[in-house]
């Protein structure tokens, strides 16, 4: 255990290292990161200069959804993208076995393969953009605990699927429409569970569960909990955690070196 | 004979993404899954309003059915691809060789964009219609939209190109990449149509290239323009396809002459 937290110390020092190395286009993912906050927001407030609120939620409400979503997927682009997209180009060189013959724990030191340093700033304005318009008299300790939990769980969800679509590596060779496809997720997450129509809201749940990336956490702040929800959400994620281990561990028996 | 080595990258970059196919499948089913998406958001704005400034929801849905054949069109990876072989230094290989670097990587990007326009067109066209029942647009309109898609196409290659260009300066151009992508989107109503923003802004949007790549072309197409505002916007569209074609020029040839490159 020791032995992880001092190479996940030392790939931390090293990602930091090697993004100072290019400072300018440190700062533009910072400004390209705080653009999709704004453009978002502006879009949101020019809709609403037309109607006086949408689907029985007022402006403040979807802000709020919309920066649990952008929050979401920072936190997704920190731990996740930047690492698979690594280990897919990886798996697609035969190259990995440069990682899978050192004595440590591959799975473990994943997320910080690549750990994403550019998006830590973006994460701390868009936590302040997002206090700004909660409510704190009216939010619990144990709301704010939930809120944490469901969050870092719709995290844990899109880390596990990105891991799944990252092993389809192992037989397809280059997979990267994964990372392209997840940049266009928050489009979806930010979308409140009532206005998906019955017919399709299970699809979105189970299939490409973008209704429980941050819906959970927004009932919870705003103690309107659907407990279906939080439990499908909690149960889907587990399931997708246990998908994306045996999908790694059975597809690691199909890779070919290159070395 | 000059434009011959140009259009076989065009088939090379063809069959390169054939070649990985499960991309393409995969791109194709998440563009469904965005548009229903956007859907279900503007079927939410529209239900308590029949008409939102001057759209009904079946109008607002074949802008964005548009916008997301014209974003396969004209959101190019170009500026990536220059940043990365300027970083890694492999633009020296395009500068050794007996073709002009800009028209190797725009007929290269225009290969492996063809198959996704034409599959994917098809298939959104047709699942709308399936859906939807109509479009509701004419042929002089079609006919129209695809002139100027052409030359939307050319100021997107053309402003990417430049964006890419930056990495002579910084290195590294995929931040600046991915923040004006998204501004560009927004500024083009790529992401909610212009007639959403407020008058001054519309003002300052009218002079720019970015509203002539996604919002003119779809206003054109659907008929929500007068001939004298088609004939001023291909007018305005024709100066930035001019000027930008002109900055990228002097752009790579003053950057070129400075470029420095070690172990060719």
């Amino acid at each position: 255990m020791r032995k992880n937290i001092d190479l996940i110390i030392q790939y931390i020092k090293l990602n930091l290292q090697t993004e100072l190395t290019y400072r300018s286009n440190l700062i533009f993912t910072f400004i390209s990161a705080m653009t999709y906050v704004f453009v978002f927001v502006l879009s949101l407030k020019f809709v609403f200069n037309y109607v006086p609120q949408i689907g029985g939620y007022n402006y403040d409400q979807l802000y709020v959804i919309l920066m649990l979503s952008q929050l979401w997927w920072y936190a997704n682009v920190l731990v996740a993208r930047k690492n698979f997209q690594y280990i897919a180009k990886a798996i697609n060189n035969g190259t990995l076995d440069y990682h899978l013959l050192k004595p440590y724990s591959f799975r473990i030191l994943t997320p910080f393969l690549k750990f994403d340093f550019r998006h830590l700033m973006p994460i701390i304005i868009t936590v302040f953009l997002l206090f700004i318009k909660l409510d704190f008299s009216s939010i619990g300790i144990l709301q704010w605990l939930g809120a944490i939990l469901f969050f870092m769980n719709g995290v844990l969800v899109a880390y596990s699927i990105t891991s799944i679509f990252t092993s389809f590596s192992f037989w397809v060779g280059r997979n990267n429409s994964i990372f392209d496809i997840s940049l266009e997720m928050p489009d979806l997450v930010r979308i409140p569970i009532e206005f998906f129509p019955f017919i399709v809201k299970g699809f979105f749940i189970f299939f490409v569960p973008v209704i429980i990336m941050v819906n959970p956490t927004f009932q919870i702040l705003y103690n309107n909990m659907d407990y279906i929800l939080l439990a499908e959400a909690l149960i889907i994620s587990l399931v997708l955690f246990f998908i994306s281990e045996f999908t790694w561990k059975y597809g690691l028996k199909n890779y070919t070196s290159a070395n | 004979m000059y434009m011959l080595k140009y259009l076989e990258l065009i088939k090379v970059s063809f069959l390169n993404r054939i070649d990985y196919r499960q991309e393409l499948i995969m791109s194709f089913f998440v563009g469904i899954i965005i548009f229903a998406g956007q859907a279900v958001f503007w079927k939410a704005v529209f239900a308590e309003n029949k008409i939102v400034n001057g759209f009904s929801f079946k109008q607002i849905l074949v802008y964005y059915l548009f916008a997301r054949i014209i974003s396969e069109i004209i959101d190019s990876k170009l500026g990536f691809k220059i940043s990365d072989i300027i970083n890694d230094g492999k633009i020296s290989n395009y500068m050794l060789k007996p073709v002009k670097i800009k028209t190797w990587l725009i007929f290269e990007e225009i290969g492996r964009l063809s198959i996704d326009v034409v599959i994917k067109t098809s298939i959104y066209v047709c699942l709308f219609l399936i859906f939807f029942g109509s479009i509701g647009v004419g042929l002089a309109n079609v006919m129209l939209f695809i002139l100027i898609l052409l030359m939307s196409l050319i100021i997107s290659l053309n402003l990417y190109f430049l964006v890419g260009c930056t990495a002579f300066i910084t290195d590294n151009a995929t931040g600046i990449n991915y923040s004006l992508r998204r501004g560009i989107l927004f500024l083009a109503g790529g992401l909610i149509p212009i007639s959403f923003f407020p008058d001054f802004f519309q003002k300052i949007i009218n002079v720019l290239p970015f509203k002539y790549m996604f919002d003119f072309p779809i206003n054109v197409l659907t008929g929500k323009l007068g001939n004298m505002e088609i004939i001023s916007g291909i007018g305005v569209q024709f100066i930035w396809v001019l000027v930008l074609w002109l900055m990228t020029e002097l752009t790579l040839g003053f950057a070129i002459k400075h470029n420095q490159s070690v172990g060719i």
